[in-house]
């Protein structure tokens, strides 16, 4: 028997307590549900218990994703608040750095509720960052939707989540 | 409440699973059965949460056996 408190979802006898929660900790397509650990309040341990007649659905094209920040394929540019005000683009087509408005595909971001990543319109490659996260560059790349790719749009900044 | 909001699928043979929300998925519903106390599966309505192999398992699963106890 499970029972819910406050985001845990709790399992077990007095003093032998566990929590749902995913395997390895990952939030990756298809991982195994746990239930072995103590509660320890991490982020994957924590579970919301949504309603179905009140869940609202995914937002569709042009709507505002809250949880990201952005708006649904709703092309945009990403201007940096330093002096000169340089647009976030593309070198090689692939490497993201800063450079003045030239109006390429290359300067032009969206993003894609289907993979909770931002792409750019020059191929449809997504945020990445390189050597899957080891490394502090930045690039676009095929899409995978590993923690490497999921940013929200917080603030001013640009928070990667995964 | 990771950052991709996946939700619990409860999979053909009870294997509970991380996966993105789809639309009418009757295998990602669960509902509160108030007498036995357990959390069943709006796919397979008889099958009940549980901890597998009685508590002595790692993951967690649906079972069609819902005995009510601990696990």
């Amino acid at each position: 028997m499970f029972k819910v408190d406050g985001s845990s979802i709790l399992n077990g006898l007095p003093g032998k307590v566990t929590a749902v929660s995913i395997l390895n900790n990952q939030d990756v397509e298809s991982k195994h549900i746990t239930v072995n650990e103590k509660p320890d309040g991490r982020i994957s341990q924590q579970w919301e218990v949504v309603y179905a007649d009140e869940w609202k659905g995914e937002p569709g094209k042009g709507e505002l994703n809250e949880d990201f920040g952005l708006y649904i394929q709703r092309p945009f540019y990403i201007v940096s608040a330093l002096n000169d005000h340089r647009y976030l683009d593309l070198i090689s087509n692939k490497y993201m750095v800063i450079k003045t408005r030239n109006g390429r595909k290359t300067q032009t971001w969206w993003f894609d509720q289907a993979s909770y990543t931002i792409k750019t319109k020059y191929n449809n490659h997504s945020w990445d960052i390189k050597s899957a996260g080891k490394s502090a560059d930045m690039q676009v790349y095929s899409t995978n939707s590993q923690w490497f790719q999921i940013f929200k749009y917080q603030g001013n900044q640009f928070v990667n989540v995964g | 409440m990771m950052p991709m909001r996946r939700v619990i699928r409860c999979h053909g043979g009870g294997w509970m699973h991380l996966n993105r929300w789809v639309k009418n998925r009757n295998d990602q519903l669960f509902w509160f059965d108030e007498k036995t106390k357990t959390v069943r599966s709006q796919q397979w309505k008889n099958y009940a949460m549980e901890r597998y192999s009685n508590g002595g398992h790692p993951y967690m699963r649906a079972n069609s056996s819902v005995k009510s106890r601990w696990w």
